[in-house]
Formats: C-alpha cells, structure tokens, sequence
C-alpha cells in the first residue's frame, strides 16, 4: 500500500531530515513509525502525504507516485496532523460539511457526516462550535474529517499526544475498529510506546533521519530478546531456584521477588524450547512445589525501542 | 473554484476577521464626513464637485485599505492557526485556494463600495453628476480593489506573520497613495511628473476630476484607465502565478 | 529797482512754466505702439474648475524697435463689480516679459488659466511699454462659467445618518443569526 525507495529530504538551509528511507506498509497494517524528536516522522508522514517533496527517491502509495498523482491519492488519504488548527467558529458538523464539500464538490449534504460524529462520540456535540472543544474532542473531529472521504490509507502524527488515559484508550479502540471493519490502513507516529505495542502489527523505528528498524512486533522481539526466558512463579521460588540451576538447558535462574527469571541456553529452536520448559516443570513438580504461573518474557515496545536506537548509534538500515 | 470555500471565506471575513464591524466603521466615517461638509462653514463654500470628488477619494481610500488588511490576513492567519494544512491535504488546487481568498476579499470590497454609493448619490443629487459618480465609485475603485486585494494576497503567501503581512499591504498602498497628496512637489521634475502619470491611484483622481468637471476626453480617460487596468492585469496574474508557493509555516 | 524785481519774477515764472510742459505733455497719454490681438479662445462657457490657454499676438507699430514691453492678463467680474488678480490660476496673475520686437514684428503668447469661480467674465490681454508708458489692449473675450449646482445639504445628512443605522441593524441581526443557527 505504501512503497517509499531511497527518499531523502534536504530542507533548503542544508539540514537533512530523513535519508536514503525504505518503507514498505502492506495494505490492512496498522504501521507504527517510531523515533526519538527531530527523527525525520513528521518530514516522513509530510513526504508520504504529498505535502513535501522528497529531494530524492520514489514514495507510491497504492501504486500511485505521490509527486506525480497526488491529487489522486489525497482522495485515498486521511490525514490527523500533529499540529492540527480548526476552524473555531466553525460547528463541528459544520467542519465536517465543509471538509466533505471539499472532497465532494456541489453534492448535497452527507448523512455519513453523522454516522462519523457517532462513532466518534461527538454526535451530541455536533452544534456546539470547535471552539468549546476539549483537546481530546478536537482531536476525535480531526479523525472523523480524516475519515469523511472513506479513505484507505489514514496517517495519524501523534494522535493521542495530550490526551488522558481514556482518551487515549478511546482513540486506540477507534483506530482499531476501523481496521478491522473497514480494512482501513493505518500509519501511525507516537512517542507513545504503548501505543504502538497495543495498536500495532508492523513497526519502524528512525533515528537521525536513517531507518533503523523495521518488521512486525514479534519479529523485533525475537531479534532483541536474546536467549529465550521463562518466568515461573510458584509456591516456594527460593526453592524452586534452587531446583532449576541444574536442569538442562537453564542457563541462569534469578529470582526478581515475584517471579524467577529462567534464562534458557542460546540457540534453542521450537523442540529444545519446549524441552526445556517440560524439565522446568517436572523439577518444580518434582521437589513437591506448585506452578501459579508460567508464561515466558516478551520485550516491550520500550525495550525494543532503546535496544534499536543504541544498538546502531549512527544509524543505518536494517532489513 | 469550489463554492463551499467561497462561502467559507466570505464568512470568515465578515464575522471571524469582523468584515461586517469595517464596513460599519466605514459607514460612520462617510457619515462623520457628511456631517462634517454641511456643517462647517470653511466647507460648505467648496463646489459639490469638489466634494464629490474628496467622497469619492474616501471612498477609494478607505475601501483599499479594509480589503488589504482582509486580504494580507487571508494565508497567513491559516498558517499561524495550523488549518493551513488541512486544506492542503485536500483534492482542492492551490490555485483554487487562492481564487477563493481573494474572492471573498473581492466581495467584501464590492459591498463596501455599494454601502458607499449612496452617499456619492446623496452629494450628487441635483448636479447631473450622479451616473459619472456611480460609474467612477465603481469603476476606478473597482480596478484598484483588484490590483490591490492581488498585492494583499500575493504578500500573505510569502509573508509568514500576519503583522508584517498587514504592515506591508499598508505601506504599498501608503506608498501609491503618496504621489497623489503631494502631487505640487512631484510636478517640479520629470521622474515625479512620469511618476504621476503611472501611478495607478493618482490617475484614478485625476480620472474623477477630469469626468466631474467635464474636461474629459476619450484620450485622457484612455490615458488614466491604461495604468490601472495594466496594474491590476499584473497584480492579478502575478497572484495566480504565486499561488504555487502556498506553503505551510517553515517549510522553507 | 523795484520794477526789475517784478520783471525777473514774472520771467521766472514763465520760464518755469515752459519747463513743466514738456512734463504736462509727458503726463498726457500716449498712443499705443503696437496692438495687440486675442486669438483664441473667441469665448468660454464651461463649469469651474475650467482651464484653458488664452493665446494672444502683440505686433510692433512703429519703425523702431520695441524693448521691454510687458504683457499680462485683465480680468473683470461682471455679476459681482470687481477684478480679480489672482483667481485665475497662476500663471494668469503673471507678468510676461515680451522679447524684444522689431519694427512690424509680432510675437504669440500663451498664457494657461484655471478658472475656478462661476460668473460672467471678461479677460482682455495687455500690453506696457515700460519705455514709453504706453499701453495697448486687447478686445475682451467673454467667458461664462456656469454655477455649479448647491449639495442638498438636508439629503445628505438624512442618508449620513440612514446609512449607519442600516449597517449596524444589519450587523446585529447577520451576527445574532449566525449566533441561532447552532
């Protein structure tokens, strides 16, 4: 859905913001594009939605070239900018009616304007003026006009930076729905790690304008995590401890207060992990303990994130 | 051009950027100088030519300065406000964007020129005068509003703060307007008498002077229409060709 | 002795008076030395503020040279009795230095007005010798400036105050519905 080859943007005072970028967004993710400040994502969403020109490189979404075609992909695009202004004296079905009549010229007043203003939950404010808008309601109106040209690309800079917790919640479940139901791609920046580790199933992260990392969730967990890591708690972990640093395959066993940590010995495909785990259990069952829980340890987003920044400190791609 | 963004900008300037409170004012001040030019001895003994012609300057004036003000504010105010690139992120051109601004700039000026005739009827009623007045309050006012609301446009693409947007708009028409307040002093050397002969607001003076007191001929409305018509022939171009550089704020 | 006293005094006065002669003769006027013609305009009609150029020739009568000969512009307001020196603009209130004229020679001159008043006029062109004294004049040209008509003063201060109330009515109530609408 989204296809960028070499993209670079130079600014005219000689600094560059993003270099030599391959992104590849199949259509149906929720994209994560990740990176610390001054990264190069709001140059990158502003390249990707048309509204700067790459220096160098090719950016196509939905087979189309951005340069060249961009008014018809702003008809297949939604955008929620990070900095976004309204018009204050505006109702928000006002703002709505004026964004469709934008996209949709002389046609007659769209009843998806209040199917929008539902699910976003702002139909009982729809006549109250922008003006009065919390942060939180100003910025579900910028995502209902994102989506008030149906479109199948949505470009989200920052969409729950200052909101509240329910909020933010709100927003996720939003974007989430409208994955599943409408089959909408979404690319989202956040310095929200959690965010990104609930909503998203492909992620990049960028550092100084370079592309650091990219791939699904799993797959950077797998690449960061190192040796594979069981955490067990059971009944008496001290002696549990004591039971496990000799079973095969347990290269370190430590006890954080709640939980063991067991590391297992590197190396270990799917058979040797599952090994491992049935000696685990059969020593604790074994010197008369009882398991209360067993899962292993899956790196956050965070961790995955400052793994990948310090780990290529002058950035460079990462297939 | 899209009629919802006309409609958008028409309302936007008069009720956000208070169009509609500038053209009251403007009312107030035809009528202060009404009041001012039945009453005061000094002015009652000027011929209604003359005032006509001085109602005719206010005119000009005065709706020049309202529709540079609203059209310098027009891009920049959306930048400062981040609506800017909202409007970009849409299939609509920038050409149309800026045909829509300057429009509704346009229409605010018209109907300042129309809240302004009938008090040019009012001082000419009874002198025969009154067709050439109307003709002259909408026709050489009508060139400049063009010309200038392009200029007033044209700044607030490039200028990325609406005060110095606003500032400059009133200085080029300080400017325009100077050759013809100190016209004597211009008269006493040949760059000051060219700079008479082209500059667009002091042929619209004289172009009212001459119709008014009947000394026109087909050659010198010719010769006072040529500036202007060319000034907002230029301005209007050069503001549809700066279309393409509507941009968002630091972008450069 | 006494009667040669009366004789020296009557002589004195008689030689006295013999010599103002000349003066009383020089105080008689002259006539003219050359003649002057208004060439155009042959008449004005028109409404202030009016300009034209007054065009004139002033020809040398005599054989010999004429040197400092001076011309300038008359005006005479009929409705109103009175001249006027310096309501015609102002090159009409100034003196024009003639070149000087040979015998038979002519010379056209030029003279720009602005007329900024209403009225019955007569402009006449003349000439001074500032040697001789002598002054010649042109006829007059006829110039009617038609009054302008007065400002209705009582319309004007009923639209001047119409026109405000209007637009703030309308303002309000433009304001007030936008405020309903929601």
């Amino acid at each position: 859905m989204i296809e960028t080859k070499g993209v670079s943007k130079t600014y005219r005072n000689g600094f560059t913001a993003v270099k030599s970028l391959d992104l590849h967004v199949s259509e149906g993710d929720i994209f994560g594009f990740l990176g610390p400040n001054g990264a190069g994502k709001t140059t990158t969403i502003r390249m990707l939605d048309g509204l700067l020109t790459p220096s160098s490189g090719t950016i196509r979404i939905a087979g189309m070239d951005v340069t060249k075609q961009s008014v018809e992909i702003k008809k297949l695009i939604g955008v929620v900018p990070e900095s976004h202004g309204y018009y204050y004296s505006m109702t928000a079905r006002e703002y709505l009616r004026y964004f469709d009549s934008l996209f949709h010229p002389g046609a007659p007043e769209n009843k998806y304007i209040h199917t929008l203003l539902e699910r976003v939950g702002l139909a009982d404010k729809r006549d109250v003026p922008v003006g009065q808008f919390s942060r939180g309601m100003k910025q579900r109106l910028g995502i209902a006009k994102a989506l008030i040209n149906h479109p199948k690309i949505i470009f989200l800079d920052e969409p729950t930076l200052g909101l509240d917790p329910k909020g933010q919640k709100e927003i996720q479940d939003l974007l989430r729905d409208l994955n599943k139901s409408e089959g909408v791609t979404v690319f989202i920046t956040s310095h929200m790690l959690k965010d990104i580790e609930v909503l998203c199933n492909r992620v990049c992260i960028i550092k100084d304008g370079f592309m650091v990392e990219q791939g699904t969730i799993p797959e950077l967990q797998k690449k960061y995590m190192g040796n594979y890591t069981l955490l067990l708690h059971t009944d008496d972990d001290l002696r549990a401890a004591e039971a496990l640093k000799c079973v095969e395959g347990v290269r370190q066993v430590t006890n954080s207060g709640d939980h063991l940590e067991i590391v297992c010995a590197g190396g270990l495909d799917t058979a040797g992990i599952l090994a491992v785990k049935h000696h685990v259990t059969t020593t604790v069952f074994s010197a008369g303990l009882d398991i209360l829980e067993l899962s292993h340890k899956l790196l956050s987003m965070e961790d995955i994130f400052f793994r990948a920044i310090e780990r290529d400190g002058e950035g460079g791609v990462t297939a | 051009m899209n009629r919802s963004m006309l409609k958008k900008e028409l309302t936007e300037n008069l009720y956000d950027s208070k169009g509609l409170w500038m053209i009251v004012a403007v009312s107030l001040i035809f009528t202060t100088l009404c009041v001012l030019a039945t009453t005061i001895k000094e002015v009652t003994s000027y011929s209604q030519t003359d005032i006509l012609q001085y109602a005719l300057k206010a005119e000009t004036l005065l709706t020049l300065l309202v529709c540079m003000t609203l059209g310098a504010a027009c891009f920049v105010s959306e930048r400062e406000n981040n609506t800017l690139e909202s409007l970009l992120l849409t299939p609509v051109s920038k050409l149309s964007l800026t045909v829509s601004k300057y429009l509704g700039v346009l229409i605010v000026g018209v109907i300042l020129m129309l809240t302004a005739a009938p008090y040019v009827l009012a001082i000419s009623a009874g002198s025969g005068l009154c067709f050439k007045a109307l003709a002259l309050g909408f026709g050489s006012v009508g060139l400049l509003l063009l010309a200038f609301t392009a200029v007033s446009v044209i700044l607030s693409v490039l200028m990325e703060n609406s005060k110095v947007s606003v500032l400059i708009s009133a200085l080029c028409l300080a400017v325009l307007a100077i050759p013809s307040i100190m016209s004597a002093i211009f008269q006493n050397s040949a760059f000051g008498r060219l700079i008479l002969r082209i500059d667009p607001i002091v042929c619209a003076f004289d172009l009212s002077k001459e119709v008014l007191t009947g000394t026109a001929t087909a050659a010198s409305i010719a010769g006072k229409l040529l500036p202007m018509v060319l000034f907002a022939v230029c301005a209007v171009t050069a503001m549809l060709l700066f279309s393409k550089r509507v941009s968002l704020k630091g972008e450069k | 002795m006494k009667r040669c006293k009366k004789g020296l005094l009557v002589l004195a006065v008689l030689v006295f008076s013999l010599m103002l002669l000349p003066t009383v003769e020089a105080s008689a006027a002259s006539a003219p030395d050359c003649e002057v013609t208004l060439d155009s305009p042959s008449a004005i009609e028109g409404m202030p503020l009016y300009e034209t150029d007054v065009v004139f020739t002033v020809t040398n009568k005599t054989d010999a040279n004429l040197d400092h000969l001076v011309a300038y512009l008359s005006f005479v307001d009929i409705e109103n009795d009175r001249i006027y020196d310096d309501e015609f603009g102002s090159a009409g209130e100034t003196l024009v230095h003639l070149p000087s004229l040979a015998a038979g020679e002519n010379t056209t001159i030029t003279v720009p007005l602005q007329i900024a008043f209403a009225g019955q006029f007569r402009i006449a062109a003349s000439v001074v010798n500032l040697d001789s004294g002598s002054v010649a004049v042109s006829d007059a040209v006829s110039v009617t400036m038609t009054r302008i008509t007065a400002m209705h003063n009582s319309l004007v201060i009923a639209v001047a105050i119409v026109m405000p109330v209007i637009c703030i009515a309308v303002a309000i109530y433009l304001t007030h519905r936008k405020k309903m609408s929601r």
